[in-house]
């Protein structure tokens, strides 16, 4: 079985990543202290790329056996954006290094354009989550990821998302747990006319270091993606977030905007933003704002004088700056169950 | 159809500044070792201590890899093929009649004469050509002030205490690969100090020329302004076209104490390299300066449009409560060039307060990449930075890149950063010409325009030459 | 009008007080008795507006010397969340947007802060609701900017008959409108107005704050004050403003250098 081998970062993609040995001294890997599978690896490009063209090759075949994959994912399914991952069994570990796929499926629905998935490593041991969709040309699919760190077992999961002609890809996602963990996320704009709506929020707490990065690939014309980002620095932690725009030759008359807005709620929080742009072609339109920042007084204010005392006020404000980033109208309930977590959180983390 | 025959017309404008002049040099063997490095510093006359340092560099930096981290295409240098030391020969002069009539030959065509000068604009002229200082001027009206403006080389010898106190002290020799590299071969560059609350009455200005084939050159530039005092710097390059690859590697340190503002300028358009990308300028620059007092100020100002390659973050780090630091970059590169440029925002004190004004433009074939560090420790209490990066890209083929990174560990501190992608639009260039503009005057206003924020920023007589560059660079590149 | 027996809702004695520590109010004496409706005007810079931070508790203002009683409790012991629930109100001359936040949430988080202040029992969803579609109705409202964030692209006279809706709701004992006609169209200010003067009743005064003398007219004030250089300089009737109109301030500023 000639399964990739997953390798440290390359040189080039380590700028995604932040020093978790404040954090997690044994985990470092420099030193060589910790064994080589506990640390958490991420996908390189070249593996991506790779993956991506095997995907991309073999859609035509549905149950085609995809060796060349990490892990040996059994099987990768063109489907019409419905359930897409529902083939792998709940628990699977596999051979070679001690890497794990735990994922729950919360449920599915009936509404056909709505799917939901878990990403929560709850075994007693670092685990590897590696999920590939591809989104058929037209469909439109929207995908709550929630993800949860463990304490002491490092999580990494890497998606990958191939939008294909037309396709409509919404992602609503949210990083949270009392651990490490890190989190790729690829976007790839692979059809003409194709879309993807990414909105993230990274949540800490006392000794967490979460990373997103998420990679935006626009391959052809017209594309379209919107990224928005909240993160919120809380206790001693670490939150860092890499988000990459990239528009190849071919994709012109594309368009991209990324928005990432942190919050800094401790003295003892590190927040890292790279909001970052990869532009091959004249004819687009592309930008990203970054801000970062304390909760804004004159806000916190306004609600006082309408008696909401200073933690509600706190609470709501906080809450506001998530919630901005989901569409008011949600006709799906899925991200509300996203909401009502956030809002858990932030509740408890005020009091 | 039309568009792209003026297009084409103008991506081929070629350097206009490629030629040579020919003078005798005086010039180490090609290759670096601890005997070339006792050989640069017994040339220039250095004390032991200077030597030392040198060789703790060398050492230190045998044993530094290549950084490769930048978004950047580079040939494998051969450092041992780099001529580290050439001179003019006649290269103590008393007055501006003994300067190499070659030399004065070349800024003559480069319309910068010593003498034109001398009366313009009271600007004062420390003209380096390779790699040493031939010609000071108002050094004596400077003086009378206390404000030491001289060579390096000069300052080492001459000011050994104010050298030893602050060289090295910005830019440490292990910072990285070229500054090392720098450390230990440093040729010349130049040393100012502003004592205490002088406020510099004329723009310093140093024009470089890069002249000897195969010569690196290893500018060494330090400017303290000590407390409640002001100087304004300028830097200003041109260099003859070559079809080997030079290597620059400058390293530029400023010092600013409590209540001192600093301000250094540059406009850079050494060669390029050819429209296939042959030959070229390899600009790979250690610039950062510290507002070390409270209240202190610096600004960074560039027009960076030549070079094949170009590497350099200048920086500031904002020490002192209250302490300023501005960069205000145009970046233009065109055919094969590659430009991988920024700055970093080190924010230590309370209320300081930053901002970054980046305008990069890419034509051809070229990539510009923007990157940039806004980092707010914890005591940076109150701190705010403001970044805008935009890029403008003319044509189908070029890149334009934005790599920012924010890092906050302090809950009061305020950053924002924007950045945006576009490119000339035929409406705006229809109206224009709609208006008898023809099309390259009509990029070149929407490209001044496109800058105005920068060059705004530059001393006048600096400007008209930024323009100028641009207009050379961009005029009429529209996809 | 003015009612016998009484002691005043708001007494504000000898206030000093500004931004860091450059004082704007120099020495302010104001009383308001409950029932009433005063208006307090002068130029941009005289200080109207800091007064009405100050009473609302704004973090960033500095007594540095007076007091300021307020239905006989000291109001600068309380926090703005407290001084709220007592009953004081401010209508923002620049209100604050909170993206994300929604006008629902908000306003049913502060109706019930301020009942339970007061130790009445939240308003159960129906009530609450048709309540505010009857305060919505009033000031000629959609329902759906409780669906929208607060203030969040709300157009000048949104926000403004925003606040009014909020005061409605939280029915204060004493309503701070600072400018609240300023940037309103003849319309809007005729519907603002009429929000106001249907809250107007024995037990709530208003204290608001302007520079155009004409919405004297419409509200027809119990007292008319001039502010000039962080004091009130000059108490009287309606017809004080009219003679402002006519004279403008420079009169009033020269008579003031004059004492």
């Amino acid at each position: 079985m000639s399964s990739i081998q997953i390798s440290s970062p390359s040189v080039k993609e380590s700028y995604k990543y932040t020093s978790i040995s404040r954090l997690w001294p044994g985990l470092g890997g420099q030193n060589g202290t910790a064994h080589h599978s506990e640390s958490p690896i991420a996908l390189s490009l070249t593996h991506l790329a790779r993956a991506v063209s095997e995907i991309l090759k073999h859609l035509s075949d549905p149950l085609l056996q995809f060796s060349l994959l990490p892990h040996n994912i059994s099987k990768i399914q063109s489907i019409g954006g419905l359930d897409a991952f529902q083939n792998f069994p709940e628990h699977l570990s596999l051979e070679g290094p001690q890497q794990i796929y735990h994922y729950q499926l919360l449920s599915t629905q009936s509404h056909s354009n709505f799917f939901n998935l878990l990403v929560r490593s709850t075994l007693s041991q670092p685990a590897i989550v590696n999920l590939y969709a591809v989104i058929d040309p037209g469909k439109n699919v929207e995908i709550q990821l929630d993800c949860v760190s463990q304490q002491a077992f490092p999580l990494t999961v890497n998606v990958v998302f191939v939008v294909l002609e037309g396709g409509h890809l919404h992602v609503n996602q949210v990083l949270r747990g009392c651990g490490l963990m890190r989190c790729n996320i690829f976007v790839i704009l692979h059809g003409e006319g194709s879309q993807s709506h990414f909105n993230g929020v990274v949540l800490s707490g006392q000794e967490t270091h979460h990373d997103l990065a998420l990679e935006v690939r626009h391959l052809a014309r017209e594309t379209r993606s919107l990224q928005k980002v909240r993160i919120l620095g809380w206790d001693a932690s670490v939150s860092a977030f890499g988000g990459k725009i990239f528009v190849a030759p071919q994709a012109p008359l594309s368009e991209a905007y990324l928005e990432a807005r942190s919050l800094a709620l401790s003295e003892e929080s590190f927040i890292y933003g790279r909001p970052f742009l990869e532009i091959y072609t004249d004819n687009v339109r592309c930008s990203h704002g970054y801000t970062t920042g304390s909760l804004d007084e004159n806000a916190l204010h306004y609600l006082r004088c309408r008696a909401i005392p200073e933690q509600i006020a706190r609470q709501l404000l906080i809450q506001a700056f998530v919630k901005d980033i989901f569409p008011s109208s949600a006709v799906n309930t899925y991200p509300q169950y996203l909401i009502s977590i956030l809002e858990n959180h932030i509740c408890n983390a005020v009091a | 159809m039309e568009n792209n025959q003026v297009l084409e017309h103008y991506l081929d404008t070629e350097y206009k500044y490629g030629f040579t002049s020919d003078i005798d040099t005086e010039t180490a063997p090609a290759g670096l070792s601890e005997d070339i490095i006792r050989f640069i510093s017994q040339k220039k006359e250095e004390p032991d201590w200077m030597l030392e340092r040198r060789l703790q560099a060398y050492r230190r930096w045998k044993e530094m890899p290549e950084p490769a981290w930048a978004k950047l295409r580079i040939e494998k240098i051969n450092f041992d093929q780099i001529i580290y030391y050439a001179a003019p020969k006649k290269a103590k002069l008393n007055s501006l009649d003994e300067l190499d009539p070659e030399i004065k030959a070349t800024f003559d065509k480069l319309g910068i004469s010593l003498e034109e000068q001398k009366m313009l604009a009271g600007v004062a002229v420390d003209a380096v050509v390779d790699s040493v200082s031939v010609a000071t001027t108002y050094k004596a009206k400077l003086a009378e002030l206390g404000i030491i403006f001289c060579p390096l080389s000069e300052a080492i010898r001459e000011y050994p205490e104010l050298v030893k106190k602050y060289l090295g002290t910005v830019v440490p020799p292990h910072d990285n690969f070229y500054a090392c590299l720098n450390s230990a071969v440093f040729s010349d560059g130049s040393f100012v100090y502003v004592p205490k609350g002088v406020r510099c009455p004329i723009e310093l200005s140093t024009y470089f020329r890069i002249n000897t084939m195969n010569t690196g050159q290893f500018e060494r530039t330090l400017i303290i302004a000590d407390e409640g005092s002001y100087v304004s710097y300028l830097e200003g390059c041109t260099a003859p076209r070559r079809d080997e690859n030079q290597l620059h590697a400058a390293v530029v340190e400023l010092i600013a104490l409590e209540g001192a503002e600093i301000k250094y300028s540059t406009v850079q358009n050494w060669y390029p390299g050819d429209k296939h990308g042959r030959g070229g300028i390899y600009n790979f620059v250690t610039k950062r300066g510290i507002c070390k007092g409270a209240y202190s100020k610096i600004s960074w100002t560039q027009v960076e449009t030549g070079s094949a390659i170009t590497w350099k973050y200048p920086s500031v780090i904002l020490k002192g409560d209250h302490s300023v630091g501005e960069f205000y970059s145009v970046a233009v590169t065109n055919h094969h060039q590659q430009a991988d440029t920024g700055t970093k925002m080190i924010h230590l004190g309370a209320h300081t307060r930053s901002v970054i004004i980046s305008k990069g433009i890419s034509a051809g074939q070229s990539h510009n990449s923007y990157r940039g560090l806004v980092k707010f420790a914890r005591t940076a209490h109150k701190a705010r930075n403001y970044s805008q990066c935009d890029s403008l890209l003319l044509g189908p083929n070029c890149g334009a890149h934005t790599f920012p990174y924010i890092e906050t560990n302090c809950p009061t501190a305020v950053a924002e950063h924007e950045a945006t992608t576009s490119k000339i639009s035929d409406d705006q260039l229809f109206y224009l010409r709609q208006r008898g503009l023809d099309l390259e005057k009509a990029v070149a206003m929407i490209v001044g325009g496109y800058c105005r924020e920068v060059l705004q920023h530059l001393p006048m007589e600096f400007a008209v030459e930024a323009r100028k560059l641009l207009a050379i660079s961009l005029e009429g590149s529209v996809g | 009008m003015i009612p016998i027996e009484q002691k005043p809702l708001l007494e504000i004695r000898n206030l000093t007080a500004g931004v860091e520590s450059k004082p704007i109010l120099r020495g302010l004496n104001l009383t308001i008795y409950a029932g009433e409706t005063h208006v307090v005007m002068g130029q941009n810079g005289s200080g109207k507006s800091t007064l009405s931070y100050v009473l609302a508790g704004k973090p960033d203002y500095v007594v540095m010397e007076g007091e300021i009683w307020f239905k006989g409790k000291n109001l600068l012991e309380m926090s703005p969340e407290a001084r709220a629930g007592e009953g004081l109100f401010l209508a923002f001359q620049y209100p604050i947007e909170i993206p994300g936040l929604s006008m629902g949430t908000f306003l049913k988080t502060a109706v019930n802060e301020v009942r339970a202040y007061r130790g009445l029992p939240s308003l159960d969803a129906r009530t609450f609701l048709a309540l505010q579609r009857e305060k919505l109705a009033e000031l000629g409202l959609s329902s759906d900017i409780m669906g929208r964030s607060v203030n969040e692209g709300f157009s000048g006279g949104e926000k403004k008959k925003n606040e009014i809706l909020q005061m409605a709701m939280l029915d204060p004992d004493l309503a701070i409108l600072d400018e609240t006609d300023s940037g309103l169209d003849l319309d809007a200010i005729k519907q603002v107005t009429a929000g106001i003067l249907k809250m107007k009743n024995s037990q709530r005064a208003f204290l608001i704050i302007t520079h155009y003398p004409q919405i004297v007219e419409y509200l027809q004030p119990d007292k008319v004050h001039i502010m000039i250089n962080g004091r009130i300089e000059y108490s009287g009737g309606i017809e004080l403003a009219a003679l402002l109109e006519k004279e403008g301030y420079e009169y009033f500023k020269l008579q003031s250098y004059q004492n």
